[in-house]
């Protein structure tokens, strides 16, 4: 996917905005506060994947206007397309591609995908499980729009199944009740289990591959996916598996009147030289371990759709060090991605990137392109 | 501070209270109400306080009626072998739209649904239960929606129901018929691939 132009309308701090880009790099610098992440929120939300700060759409439009519309045109597998997100007003949310009306927003994801690096993304390592589920599932979800109804469909039951544990432990609801809840359940954890398995078997090669050149082939990172109950070889042993573990624990689940076992506890494990990156791993080697992580989340998304994302680097630059800035600019440079990225300042780029980079002034909702 | 004559002030709020109408739109109806001749206004009204006072739920099959037993449960030329149940009396409009089903209905008022305190309590289910011992019935065909809560609600009805020998079935869900393979989301597609059938 390549975006060449967008048209913005009543987003963020964006009055009105159309703004042709270029097929490689293309940077926004300016102070902060002028806009510079609008602009990558936008082509975040039209890939589908919604805000990548979790914003809510009335946040997003601009203040004291009832809309929000982003509207953007380029090329899709070498096709040209036109997608269109709209907010507010009469029918509240719309998505468009070439003028075809979408039933639900995911489906942008089958026009254009995004990965997008933020400072957030470089505590993965230390964060919490949450984080490492998050970062899954949102790959997931750009390769198989199904996966987001599987996965949407499960943490609704998950709440219903608390609702009947918080019951129970009430005695407003019987244990029969909880049964068929946990029959409802258990196809739905089963699944994301295994999508998510077969996700880190995709992905976990590529990081490996890429942490081995950011490493100069001195460390080794592995990735390993934990589940919350042990798996048996076959496959289809999982949902009785599953069962078993929720009888188990079910005292314990009524008592705490929370659902303790499932995809929502399991946890993305990372090692670096076999002992676990979340306690052993340096500054330095988080960072490259979340690079890779990121890098490889491309190189599936290019597997499973044929096609590269774009790739969205928010803030980024001034938080790795000059070899690793350098690194991760060359290798999209070398697969022709077409990237965006906000800076405060360009000091931080190759003189030869810059040469062939769109350079964009943002200045208080306004964007000027300008010679490096 | 009050921006609007009481009375005024109060119609819309009462109308806000309405599903889907959210502030601007209560407003919006409120001056529409107002421009309209008093008998139309009168009208309104008359027929809101008259759809109260004239309907009831079936004694047989819970929908909305205004004789008891309702028109459906009374029609001695209904197929009473089959009962299909579903949420909501508009979900009985829809199906009685297809002019193609005969059977009897059963209306549940809802879904299981914990986090909303519904649980088989809450639902018409023990009136449907009375229905069962009825020696013509042959088939109950549960057609709650393809939500999470309505296929929680089809499977405790199943599990309930097919004890006593009754043959339960639930309704296909899949492509709108007439579409384009090419033009049905992917969710959609997968669940109807899902639930394919032999031929």
């Amino acid at each position: 996917m390549e975006i060449q132009q967008i048209e913005l309308v009543h987003f963020r701090n964006y009055q009105e905005l159309n703004r042709s880009f270029q097929p490689g790099l293309n940077i926004f610098v300016g102070p902060n506060g002028q806009g510079k992440t609008n602009l990558l929120e936008a082509i975040a939300l039209l890939s589908g994947s919604g805000s990548h700060r979790d914003a809510r759409d009335p946040d997003m439009v601009q203040w004291q206007e009832e809309f929000y519309r982003i509207k953007a045109t380029g090329l899709s597998s070498a096709h040209p397309v036109t997608l269109e997100l709209a907010y507010g007003g009469e029918r509240k949310k719309l998505a468009r591609i070439n003028g075809r009306k979408l039933r639900r927003m995911a489906e942008l994801s089958d026009a254009i995908n995004t990965v997008v690096f933020s400072p957030e993304d470089l505590s993965l390592v230390k964060g919490s499980p949450a984080q490492r589920r998050r970062f899954l599932d949102r790959e997931l979800a750009q390769a198989s729009p199904a996966y987001g109804d599987v996965l949407s469909r499960y943490s609704r039951l998950l709440t219903q199944r608390n609702a009947i544990l918080r019951g129970i432990r009430e005695g407003k609801a019987k244990p029969a009740e909880l049964e068929l809840w946990d029959e409802q359940i258990t196809p739905l954890a089963v699944e994301v289990l295994a999508r998510r398995l077969d996700g880190v078997a995709r992905i976990a090669p590529h990081a490996r591959q890429i942490y081995r050149g950011l490493s100069r082939d001195k460390e080794e990172l592995e990735l390993t996916y934990r589940s919350s109950f042990s798996l048996p070889a076959d496959r289809g042993k999982w949902p009785q598996a599953y069962r078993e573990k929720l009888i188990e624990r079910r005292a314990e689940e009524i008592a705490r009147h929370a659902t303790l076992t499932g995809p929502h506890r399991d946890d993305l494990q990372l090692y670096l030289q076999g002992r676990e990156a979340r306690l052993y791993a340096s500054q330095g080697q988080q960072r490259s371990i979340a690079l890779s992580l990121k890098l490889a989340e491309i190189a599936f998304i290019q597997q499973s759709r044929g096609e590269y994302p774009l790739v969205l680097l928010d803030d980024v630059m001034s938080e790795l060090d000059p070899t690793r800035r350098e690194q991760l600019l060359a290798d999209l440079d070398r697969r022709h991605i077409q990237v965006f990225i906000t800076t405060t300042h360009l000091q931080a780029f190759p003189a030869e990137l810059l040469a062939k980079a769109g350079i964009y002034q943002v200045q208080a909702g306004q964007v000027s392109q300008r010679d490096s | 501070m009050l921006y609007y004559a009481e009375p005024v002030s109060r119609l819309i709020e009462e109308l806000s209270k309405l599903p889907g109408v959210g502030p601007k739109t209560a407003q919006r109806l409120a001056f529409h109400l107002l421009n309209v001749p008093r008998t139309e206004a009168v009208a309104l009204a008359r027929a809101i306080v008259e759809a109260h006072d004239k309907t009831l739920y079936c004694s047989v099959c819970t929908n909305l009626t205004d004789s008891d037993p309702c028109r459906v449960c009374g029609d001695t030329n209904r197929d009473r072998s089959v009962i299909c149940v579903v949420e909501e009396p508009r979900d009985v409009v829809a199906v009685e739209k297809t002019r193609e089903y005969r059977g009897l209905y059963h209306v549940l008022h809802g879904a299981l649904s914990p986090i909303e305190g519904v649980g088989p309590e809450q639902l018409k289910i023990s009136q449907l239960m009375t229905r069962l011992g009825d020696p013509e019935l042959r088939e109950i065909i549960v057609a709650t929606n393809p939500t999470v809560e309505g296929e929680a609600t089809a499977a405790y009805l199943a599990r309930l129901i097919k004890p006593m020998g009754i043959k339960v079935s639930r309704i296909a869900h899949g492509l709108p018929v007439g579409g384009d393979l090419e033009y049905a989301d992917q969710v959609t597609l997968l669940r109807a691939i899902d639930g394919r059938r032999e031929l």
